[in-house]
């Protein structure tokens, strides 16, 4: 049956498409997936082997080779690529110079692997591993031994991975780190992808044809292409390029592999499994995770692990030491050393042929025991050829700084997303899906991942780190996410440092503390139009937050970028602020730019003291400062040296005052603007409001007594001390003019308080009170009206705190009803005659 | 997913054919969608979602321009910033109040989808309202500072007169010290409650009161619910409250609060309020003391047990009525909200739903009364709001209307703040609605009719109970964990009942149900299989 199927694959189908085949074919040998059982299939295995002894399959896939050294194999890089990216420097050593050079990347750890991936698919896949996972770099293991024993040794090994538990990420819901419960189980397919497409998936992966971004937007290229209607020949001569397009990482069949719960967390932090980290973590939150899993599994079944039985597992495990699996993999039960083999330098090659060990075919006597078979191409072939004959006959030779660079470089695939010296980069294909958060136009450099050239110049070696740690975003705008490259972050950083010394003209920028002030203000004249600073943005920007600049980027780079920044950043959105080397701010340092350039430095150096620039700093306060216009405004609030009850009123003429109605009392006036609502409106920690003016206090201003005799007064009561009538705050009440007044009451009298501001700008204060009594007593209610330093000008009026300027002055409108007390206190005495008394005092300041 | 890009660029634009890549990548599709049939064919029964029986309809839902812990924290640019922390009924209008201190009217919030809703500014210059409750042509509201009555005299809808109705609690200025409410009791008796002070510092001494024997100090009243007369004295009713955000009477008109897990809060609670109950903060008995307290005399109390064991050694300690397991039912419990709809919000009539503020969700809530003290169960109800639930308000038509925020926690849900409403499909989920305490175990009644075999077959259940450390440090974990055996399962003649005997039943623990295995008459799952009983009692017969 399998012969048949594979004497049709049409010839005209690429070879790199005969991957498809393997679905129909998988299907007819175990049909659907519910009635699969590998301990029933076991005659259709055997079937199944015999062609995959036949079948040619498909080459592993190595994105690096297949980009840059198809077309070149007899060029030692690529096999030096192939090296460690297949793991032959598992087994076969290297030269001690050349070890973390060619360090293999490594397989995935085993231990638990049966918990996490499917039973039946890891015994398939040992099986066949070229056809289950077309592209995969893991080669046959099962080939030394007969075809008829290769199904039980599959199971057997199927049943001890799934011994033990898989290393899993911690995911802990927190307050401050939501995560839903079971959250594997909620994804969300459209979000997923939406995810996939966007946060960098497609870099490697293949995007769904039917995707449509949300706005095509164009490259420069792109667009200069269709502007011009270029062809090939024109943009030869232009002298451009179009990325070539790139082959795709394969995914394999996935959900015949995972499950949702294990895709989600495999997604969440795939090194945990995977600890060569080409599969880097694209830091998914949880619930992210999920989305992904569930649009690439978009009908999940349940887990069913390898059937396993003692005698089985101990199989699995004795082959487990037997194949030499652990030469590339590991597992928690297995501590054996693993074998190794021929040193890479003392392999013969015959007459360009590869020795048939490892590469081998089926046709060929079988391999020893733990020899797996690649299935290499023959350019790969090539190139391994000649890394392992540059190996043989170069001893000596160290390999360069910029060598081990591209090698790493092409190990993690960087050049996925980045070029660098003209190499790799987002291809054609590709482009689309890289955009910018609610395609604010930034131009590409606002979405697709920046150039790498001379980036070791420009960033520090900490920065750098940081940033391959997956902590470093400061492109808050791209929808595309660095990864985390952990484990490689201190070597790579170093690497880009020393490959990059002194790409970038050596020059000092002196800090001087004196300086900031200027170069604060010469942020306002251009750079904070597109740059946040502090989060701080004016309204729209989208820029990189220049808050920790100074810690990331060394100072020659910022000199240098500033001067000029097109010649370090094709096509960048920055200008120039120093056109021919001269600036724009001719006013300042007499138009100098070096001293220009080290001011701002001097004050990004000291972001964290020093007050945002002016624009900033206004338009931070702007939302939120309230300004009355046609009618007052009001805001309760904990108010700055009145109360945590207070209520504050600004009026449209400029004034203001805050009635605190916890001691029931005016606590103060001022003149100028109103308050900032932002601590009240939106501030978790609430602080203080603070009036916006020049104050007029009002120390003590509040009944202080009632009865025919004025009250003495104790000396020295503190600011805070209540009235010593028993007062009951009622609220307030708007009137037509939406003014407010004040409502109190006292025993059986309400009093009511209206502060409203005067035709000559001044504010005027008036106090009425009402006894509810039918019958109502004559009595006298005592107003303290100010208690400091008050130097009586007349009767009912007097100067406050004379050492002001400009003075405050009191009048109350009914003279007779002032007095003057000691200690600088002046009284109004509200007389009140049949339940009705009133007064009106006016201040001015 | 897998394919291949080999074809090479070639000459420009409207030269170009279909290129074998994007065929390759239409193979694979099709090859993926034939290869989804086997599975769905295997597994015939439908997994049962939430939104199937209630869904959610946005009325207004808006992110941040900052993160919600931002320092300066900033709304959208545009549009109100309606961070929800109060509703009400006004005629077909949702009266809102929102964190900034304003009451705005809505209209056309009934609409599906909501396409004509209008805005209309009530009042404003309210100090951070977290309650509002219609009382016949005015409102009521409790600021930061006091209870306060908004009232429109020219009928004009825009408020004239903002009345204090009562005042006097302790204010120090510390940013944790929310007031609640207020909400109606049966008997018409208005309710607040008042968040504790947390951090407290030099600044804030000169306000605060300390208890003589426990030295403990916070404002006066702080951790307490009180009530209000009708001449605006305040009567303090009950104390020992962390962060009493949600507040609300069931149907029989009893008043009940939730707690939010923190020190000395194992995890989040719901408590019967009622005079000289004590809950667990100890720091509320700073003002334990003071003249009008119902709980003086106390002069030592328990830490570092389990609950059941201070309860013991405390007799002014009263149990949740429900303890809200970490995680599993939430992680910080906000409003409650009884439905009141007669079933027009689903089976789930007279019921307690309570929302959920970290997790974007609401969880829903049995009680019963076992020797004349409240107890029950609760279950997960539906999730997936787009912020944190802070208010739940039920509508005239049965629906009810989620109030979002989440400034200063976070949340899940991609947005900070608005108004979603949640509206029952029609459909009855298969859930368990009720949950009871029997004499040997608990009696189940589900929404409806159950498949007897899986029903009355015991591994169709696990059961395990747990308390919690009665402690000064944040939280706790489940503690004196046990496993419990089903020893029967009994299916009632109309399968709408399952009486499960259960050994080891352990007063004032909290027993968790998960009952997987039972499915519907269509072979369904339940919608939730899992219910948490606080078993403070065993009923006796």
């Amino acid at each position: 049956m399998t012969r048949v199927i594979c004497k049709t694959i049409p010839a005209d189908v690429r070879r790199h498409d005969r991957r498809f085949l393997w679905r129909p074919w998988k299907l007819a040998i175990f049909g659907n997936r519910s009635s699969r059982n590998p301990l029933q299939v076991a005659p259709l295995l055997l079937l199944l082997t015999v062609c995959a002894a036949r079948a040619e399959g498909v080459e592993p896939f190595v994105a690096g080779f297949d980009r840059f050294h198809l077309g070149s194999p007899n060029e030692p890089s690529g096999g030096d690529l192939l090296l460690t990216e297949l793991n032959c420097t598992a087994c076969h050593g290297v030269p001690s110079e050349h070890q973390t050079r060619l360090a293999p990347k490594l397989a995935p750890v085993l231990t638990g692997a049966g918990k996490r991936l499917r039973g039946d698919w890891i015994a398939s896949y040992l099986l066949a591993p070229h056809e289950v996972k077309a592209g995969g770099t893991m080669p046959r293991v099962l080939e030394s031994m007969p075809a008829s024993e290769r199904p039980e040794a599959a199971r057997a090994l199927a049943a001890f991975l799934a011994e033990g538990d898989f290393p899993e990420p911690e995911v802990v819901s927190t307050a401050a780190f939501p995560v839903a419960v079971s959250f594997w189980l909620k994804g969300d397919s459209t979000r997923g992808r939406e995810l996939y497409h966007r946060v960098g998936c497609v870099a490697c992966h293949d995007p769904d044809a039917a995707f449509q971004p949300d706005k095509v937007v164009l490259s420069e290229l792109e667009k200069k292409i269709k502007q011009f209607d270029l062809d090939d020949e024109d943009l030869k001569e232009l002298g451009l390029t179009l990325p070539q397009p790139i082959r795709s990482v394969p995914h394999g069949d996935l959900p015949a592999k995972y499950t949702r719960h294990s895709l989600t967390l495999f997604l969440l932090d795939p090194t945990l499994v995977r600890p060569g980290g080409r599969m880097p973590s694209l830091k998914l939150l949880p619930h992210e995770a999920a989305d992904i899993a569930a649009y690439l599994l978009p009908n999940d079944s349940a887990h069913a692990a390898a059937a396993k039985t003692p005698e089985l597992v101990q199989r699995g495990k004795a082959l487990f030491a037997e194949l030499n699996c652990g030469a590339c993999h590991t597992h928690q039960a297995v501590t054996s050393k693993p074998r190794s083999a021929k040193p890479l330098a003392e392999l013969t090659f015959s007459d360009g042929k590869m020795p048939r060990g490892c590469l081998g075919s089926g046709a060929e006597p079988a391999p020893a025991p733990g020899q797996p078979r690649f299935n290499l191409s023959q350019p790969q072939q090539t190139a391994l050829q000649s890394a392992a004959a540059r190996l043989a006959q170069v001893r000596t030779d160290a390999p360069s700084t910029e060598d081990m660079l591209r090698l790493t470089m092409e190990q993690l695939n960087c050049l996925a997303c980045h070029q660098r010296d003209s190499r790799g980069g987002v291809g054609p294909r590709r482009w689309q899906f890289f955009e910018t958060v609610n395609h604010v136009d930034l131009g590409d450099e606002g979405r697709i991942p920046p150039p790498l050239d001379h980036v070791g110049g420009k960033l520090k070696q900490k920065w750098l780190e940081t940033v391959f740690r997956g902590k470093g975003d400061v492109r808050t705008h791209f929808h595309a996410r660095m990864p985390v490259f952990a484990q490689h972050a201190t070597q790579l950083a170093k690497l880009l440092r020393t490959a990059d010394q002194g790409s970038i003209p050596a020059h000092s920028l002196e800090l001087n503390p004196r300086h900031t002030e200027i170069g604060r203000a010469l942020l306002d004249t251009g750079c904070v139009q597109c740059h946040s600073i502090r989060g701080e943005s004016l309204p729209g920007v989208l820029g990189v937050d220049l808050t920790d600049v100074t810690q990331r980027v060394e100072p020659e780079w910022f000199r240098a970028f500033l001067l000029n920044p097109a010649e370090w950043k094709k096509n960048t959105r920055m200008p120039t602020f120093f056109p021919k080397g001269k600036s724009t701010r001719q006013d300042i340092f007499d138009g100098d730019p070096e001293p220009q350039i080290a001011a701002l430095w001097s004050y990004l150096a000291d972001i964290e003291k020093q007050p945002l620039p002016d624009k900033l700093e206004q338009g931070k306060e702007h939302n939120f400062n309230l300004k009355p216009t046609d009618e007052p405004i009001v805001l309760r609030t904990f108010m700055e040296n009145s109360s945590y009850h207070a209520i504050a009123v600004g009026f449209p003429e400029g004034l203001s005052y805050v009635f605190d109605a916890n001691l029931i009392r005016t606590s103060y006036m001022w003149k100028g603007g109103f308050v900032n609502a932002h601590s009240t409106w939106f501030d978790r920690f609430t602080p203080l409001t603070r009036p916006h003016g020049v104050v007029f206090p009002l120390p003590r201003t509040t009944f202080v007594g009632k009865g025919d005799e004025a009250p003495k007064l104790t000396a020295g009561a503190p600011r805070g001390t209540p009235s010593p009538l028993d007062l009951k705050f009622r609220g307030y009440r708007l009137d037509k003019l939406r003014v407010p007044t004040m409502l109190y009451q006292h025993e059986t009298y309400d009093i009511e308080e209206r502060l409203a501001p005067t035709e000559d700008g001044h504010l005027r204060r008036r106090i009425q009170i009402r006894d509810r009594r039918e019958s109502s007593p004559p009595t006298t209610f005592w107003l303290a009206i100010a208690s400091q330093l008050i130097r009586p000008v007349a009767q009912g009026e007097a100067l406050l705190n004379p050492s002001w300027s400009p003075t405050g002055r009191v009048r109350v409108k009914d003279r007779e009803q002032a007095t003057y007390g000691r200690r600088g206190v002046m009284m109004v005495g509200i007389r009140v005659i049949d339940g009705k008394g009133e007064t009106e005092v006016t201040y001015e300041w | 997913m897998v394919t291949t890009h080999q074809q090479t660029p070639h000459a420009g634009a409207g030269r170009r054919r279909p290129s074998p890549t994007w065929l390759a990548v239409a193979i694979v599709l099709l090859a993926a969608a034939t290869d989804a049939r086997p599975s769905a064919a295997a597994d015939p029964v439908q997994k049962p979602r939430e939104d199937d029986y209630y869904r959610l309809i946005s009325i207004a839902t808006s992110p941040a321009s900052t993160g919600s812990r931002s320092k300066f924290w900033k709304p959208a640019p545009n549009g109100l910033t309606l961070e929800v922390s109060g509703m009400d009924l006004l005629d077909d209008r949702l009266a809102v109040a929102i964190r900034k201190g304003e009451v705005w009217l809505l209209s056309g919030v009934y609409e599906d989808p909501p396409e004509h809703v209008r805005y209309h500014r009530f009042a404003n210059a309210l100090h951070e309202p977290l309650g509002l409750l219609r009382d016949g042509d005015s409102f009521l509201t409790v600021q930061r500072t006091e209870l306060t009555r908004l009232i429109d005299r020219d009928g004009d809808d825009v408020c004239d007169e903002y009345l204090t109705e009562a005042k006097g609690w302790g204010v120090t200025g510390n940013y944790h010290e929310y007031a609640y409410g207020p909400k109606r009791d049966g008997e018409g008796n208005l309710w607040l409650t008042l968040n504790i002070g947390l951090g407290l510092k030099s600044e804030h001494q000169r306000f605060l009161t300390t208890h003589p024997q426990l030295k403990v100090s916070q404002a006066p009243w702080r951790g307490w619910g009180l009530r209000v007369g009708a001449d605006g004295e305040l009567e303090p009713m009950c104390a020992g409250m962390r962060s009493p955000s949600g507040l609300g009477a069931n149907l029989a008109g009893d008043m009940f609060y939730t707690d939010q897990q923190g020190n000395w809060v194992g995890t989040n609670t719901l408590h019967h309020m009622r005079k000289g109950a004590f809950f667990h903060h100890i720091e509320a008995l700073a003002s334990a003391e003071l003249p009008s307290s119902p709980l003086k005399g106390i002069t030592s109390v328990p830490s570092g047990v389990p609950f059941p064991e201070a309860l013991k050694q405390m007799p002014q300690l009263k149990a949740p009525a429900v303890w809200l397991p970490y995680k599993k039912v939430g992680q910080s419990a906000t409003d409650i909200m009884v439905d009141a709809s007669n079933g027009k919000f689903g089976p789930f009539a007279g019921q307690l739903f309570v929302g959920e503020f970290t997790l974007s969700s609401v969880n829903r809530v049995f009680l019963e009364q076992v020797d004349g003290e409240y107890q029950g169960a609760c279950f997960p109800f539906r999730e997936g709001f787009a912020s944190a639930v802070l208010r739940l308000t039920q509508g005239k038509d049965g629906s009810v209307f989620a109030g979002l925020t989440n400034r200063g926690w976070s949340s899940l849900g991609a947005a900070s703040y608005g108004l979603q409403r949640l509206v029952w499909t029609g459909r009855t989920p298969l859930e368990i609605r009720e949950m009871r305490a029997r004499p040997a175990g608990f009696e189940l009644t589900f929404t409806k009719p159950v498949d007897a075999k899986s029903a009355g077959d015991i591994t169709s259940y696990r059961m395990r109970s747990h308390t919690y450390l009665f402690q000064p440090q944040y939280g706790s974990d489940e503690i004196l964990a046990r496993d419990l055996e089903i020893q029967s399962a009994e299916v009632s003649a109309d399968r709408l009942k399952v009486t499960l005997t259960v050994a080891g039943l352990r007063p004032y623990f909290v027993h968790e149900l998960r009952a997987d295995g039972v499915r519907g008459d269509a072979g369904e799952p339940l919608l939730h299989a899992d219910a948490y009983y606080t078993l403070n009692r065993i009923p006796a017969k």
